[in-house]
């Protein structure tokens, strides 16, 4: 779920018509002038944070005059709430509360509801939760029929019998109306705690707090959400480029978080890289690791049948993570499905990662569909290379704690030879292209992602390799390539069909070579990691 | 009557939505190889062609009047149109429907189970690998080549139901090894809201006899395991069950692959769900491999 800021949830509670008090978004000491001569003298100022419990933190403060507020703001903005900057507040109206109420509409995953609940409670600005064990019968806990909605004179009646005879139009017409909202922008949660009761008999929704669906987002580029993920901290610049990857390939997955989000932090060195293969395998190797105490830099997850081009993507990022001291691959589970996409991906990545850093650490299980194909590709793939890995399967699948006693001296040895850099990040993380001699000689076409395919006929070693490209584009692929005349050959003329035939497999690529060609490369852009490695070159040795 | 395996074995009859897509057909390829009987696919517009030698149609009403009643559907498209193609289904008269597509919307995933709700029909997902009844059939694309499902489900008398798809083979391939079997094996699914969740399962495996005991691969966040305790506590599952919960020591507040995993609450946490669990009696393993362990010492006694 994708938290929106108190601004952006009072914004949109406007426009489905919620009260809500009289306010303004600053990000500078200087507007505060401009905005309490629309608001009035006594105001509220709130720090735009995701965080909850901001109260507790300092991050709701009141004053009464100008300067007091231009005070308030000043200390405000650019201090740290539960460690994120205050980058805007909220300037609102003071109001005077009669009494503080609780109302909300969120989506229960409990089998007696699957679908949206709406929660009241004649006790707000608490923690909901509490109230909800202490004093239940202050509580109303209406589920919504999704395909009738909201019966408004059914609520009625539950609030008049929770003694709100006086307010009970206009709190039904809210309900209306944040319900009408969840829908709308496909929320989680649309939760207004407190709305408050003024002294003039006003209802004001004082807070506001909606998540939207992280699946949903794409259909809201209004709300200018970058990155779909849940998490209570700005993204870093390593997830952002990670989510592209995701953003419009519905093929499997390739979820990237950090779990250390200072860069800098993982720069001083002690971690590593973490990447599972499946949400489950992913919970099961990673509290394996935590436990015995290894420093997880990443959470990397590429599952769900995933091309081969999103798995060596999600990879490369994962590695050029400043100061990695190794890689730990922990299919802690038996896979579904075909694990020879991994396989690939894994040797493209290495082959590109070794030349850059040799010696590096690699502690690689993957288990399941096809794993004694895959464990050869891996290992012929990394065979020679100056990589210091190891390669585990089912035997092992379970055995978390023994992959890590391995892994923890691998990484010794290691640190106790000093990690070396060869060669610039910079290299590691570009897309090479064929020279323009080289490009007259090759077949070329792009892949639906924006990848390329380049076939150099001047290099092919064609029929001695038995036509390895086009055997394995057939039977991993779907057969972009055929033969002809003896040669390789593009399967269409046309971009389009090309494009359908491609499965960003990689099996063309790493076939050719390992019958001892050299033929093809594929092209795999990473977008915006080139600049984001950029931006913290200071950071590799 | 007997009910032998829950919501599938050799006598159901499937079709195959989107089953000329690159999923689709890599799935219905691994069904038929196991011996489920995949009567018909459906891809709009591709009327005609068929795929591994199942006929397709242009929608599921064209397919049930040309091929006759139909138990099961697997949905093999993509989250953005699932809804639509689940509700067809739905309309068309099918009782219970596979969906594997993760991502997808949670208001079309809400629109899709009250409209299954209102017309007595399930679904098993989003985000479900599917379920298999070992030695009988399977649908999705749970265990994948036929060697690796071999090994992994070995017919048998346990019920496993898990929220990982890795996980459910997992836990089955613990089971057989250990010379233990699997009556059915669900994979509930990834989304923060399922169609058919463990404690409803419980009340199909407590009805089915040849499910002795039933083991569970649980995660971290969301409510399944407390409610499952819940249905324990009640008495309306009396037979041993055996929980593994995943996803210990991650932070809170944070999501973790699954969409459904996000511890939000205190009661969401590992340690708590094992505490509530053991409370009403369930077994609860520290390690996966326990599962198999304590199942077997349970179906000794």
């Amino acid at each position: 779920m994708v938290r929106l800021y108190e601004y952006q949830g009072k914004q949109i509670l406007r426009v489905f018509g919620v009260p809500v008090p009289k306010g303004y978004v600053i990000s500078a000491v200087d507007e505060v002038p401009k905005a309490l001569e629309k608001i009035g003298q006594s105001v509220a100022i709130k720090a735009q944070v995701l965080a909850t419990g901001r109260m507790k933190a300092g991050g709701i403060r009141f004053a009464s005059s100008v300067d007091e507020a231009v005070l308030v703001v000043r200390e405000m903005l650019g201090r740290k709430i539960k460690g994120v900057a205050v980058e805007k507040v909220l300037v609102e109206e003071k109001l005077d509360i009669r009494k503080e109420l609780y109302l909300s509409i969120t989506v229960s995953d409990s089998y007696k509801v699957k679908g949206p609940i709406l929660l009241f409670s004649t006790e707000g600005g608490v923690d909901i939760e509490e109230v909800a064990e202490k004093h239940p019968e202050k509580i109303l806990r209406y589920p919504i029929d999704y395909a009738k909605g909201i019966d408004a004179a059914e609520i009625s009646e539950h609030l008049v019998r929770l003694g709100l005879a006086d307010t009970v139009d206009g709190l039904v017409d809210i309900a209306l109306k944040l319900y009408e909202a969840s829908k709308r922008y496909d929320a989680h949660t649309v939760e207004v705690n407190p709305l408050v009761l003024t002294r003039d008999g006003r209802l004001v929704a004082a807070d506001c707090r909606i998540t939207i669906d992280d699946s949903s987002v794409f259909r809201h580029p209004e709300l200018g959400i970058e990155v779909p993920r849940d998490v209570a901290r700005p993204l870093t610049d390593f997830e952002r480029i990670a989510w592209k990857i995701e953003e419009n390939d519905y093929r499997g997955v390739c979820y990237f978080m950090q779990l250390v989000d200072d860069v800098d932090e993982v720069a001083k060195g002690g971690y590593i890289a973490f990447h599972g293969i499946g949400g489950g395998a992913c919970m099961l190797a990673s509290e394996a690791l935590l436990r015995r105490g290894f420093k997880l830099a990443t959470y990397l997850d590429t599952s769900g049948n995933p091309t081969a081009f999103k798995v060596y993507r999600g990879m490369k990022i994962a590695l050029a993570l400043p100061g990695i001291e190794g890689y730990c691959l922990a299919g802690a589970v038996i896979a579904n499905q075909e694990q020879w996409y991994h396989g690939f991906a894994i040797v493209k990545a290495f082959k590109e990662y070794s030349r850059y850093r040799p010696g590096f650490p690699a502690s690689i299980l993957i288990a399941g569909n096809k794993e004694a194909e895959t464990h050869k590709i891996i290992r012929e793939g990394l065979s020679g290379l100056p990589l210091r890995w190891e390669l585990y399967g089912r035997e092992r699948v379970l055995d978390v704690d023994f992959i890590a006693d391995r892994f923890s001296k691998l990484l010794d040895e290691y640190r106790s030879e000093g990690p070396k850099t060869l060669g610039n990040i910079v290299d590691f993380v570009k897309a090479k292209r064929p020279s323009e001699d080289e490009l007259k000689r090759c077949l070329w076409f792009k892949t639906s992602t924006g990848g390329e395919v380049y076939v150099d006929l001047g290099k092919c070693i064609a029929p001695d390799c038995g036509f390895a490209c086009v055997k394995a584009c057939r039977w991993m692929g779907t057969g972009a390539l055929k033969i002809e005349k003896g040669r390789p050959a593009l399967a269409s003329r046309d971009p389009e069909a090309l494009r359908r035939l491609c499965t960003e497999c990689l099996a063309c690529e790493y076939f050719c070579s390992s019958k001892g060609g050299n033929a093809i490369n594929i092209v795999v852009p990473v977008y915006g990691l080139e600049d984001v490695v950029k931006k913290h070159i200071h950071l590799y040795g | 009557m007997t009910s032998m395996a829950i919501l599938i074995d050799e006598k159901t009859r499937v079709l195959v939505q989107g089953i000329t897509g690159r999923t689709g057909a890599f799935g219905t390829r691994a069904m038929l190889e196991y011996g489920t009987k995949v009567v018909a696919g459906v891809t709009p517009g591709r009327r005609g062609e068929s795929v591994w030698g199942v006929p397709v149609f242009n929608s599921v009403e064209e397919a049930v009047k040309e091929v006759g009643p139909i138990d099961l559907s697997v949905a093999f498209v993509p989250a953005p149109q699932v809804k639509e193609a689940v509700i067809e289904a739905l309309r068309a008269g099918i009782k219970t429907v596979v969906v594997p597509a993760e991502r997808v919307p949670l208001h079309d995933i809400l629109a899709m189970v009250s409209y299954a709700k209102s017309v007595g029909a399930r679904i098993i997902g989003p985000g479900s690998l599917g379920l298999i009844s070992p030695g009988k059939a399977s649908a999705g694309w749970i265990g994948g080549a036929r060697e690796l499902i071999e090994e992994s489900f070995r017919p048998g008398n346990v019920g496993v139901i898990s929220r990982s798809g890795g996980g459910v083979t997992t836990v089955c391939w613990i089971l057989s090894q250990s010379g233990l079997g699997i009556s059915t094996a669900v994979h509930v699914g990834t989304e923060p809201v399922i169609g058919t969740t463990g404690a409803e399962l419980l009340k199909d495996f407590q009805a089915d006899e040849e499910t002795h005991a039933v083991v569970v691969f649980g995660e971290i966040g969301g409510l399944m395991e407390l409610e499952m305790a819940e249905v324990i506590k009640s008495g309306d599952f009396r037979k041993p069950i055996v929980f593994y919960i995943a996803g210990r020591m991650l932070p809170s507040g944070m999501r973790f692959s699954h969409a459904s995993a996000i511890i939000e609450r205190r009661a969401d946490t590992a340690e708590y769900k094992e505490k509530v669990l053991e409370e009403v009696g369930a077994y609860v393993a520290k390690k996966p491999t326990e599962l198999a362990t304590i199942t077997k010492e349970i179906l000794k006694r």
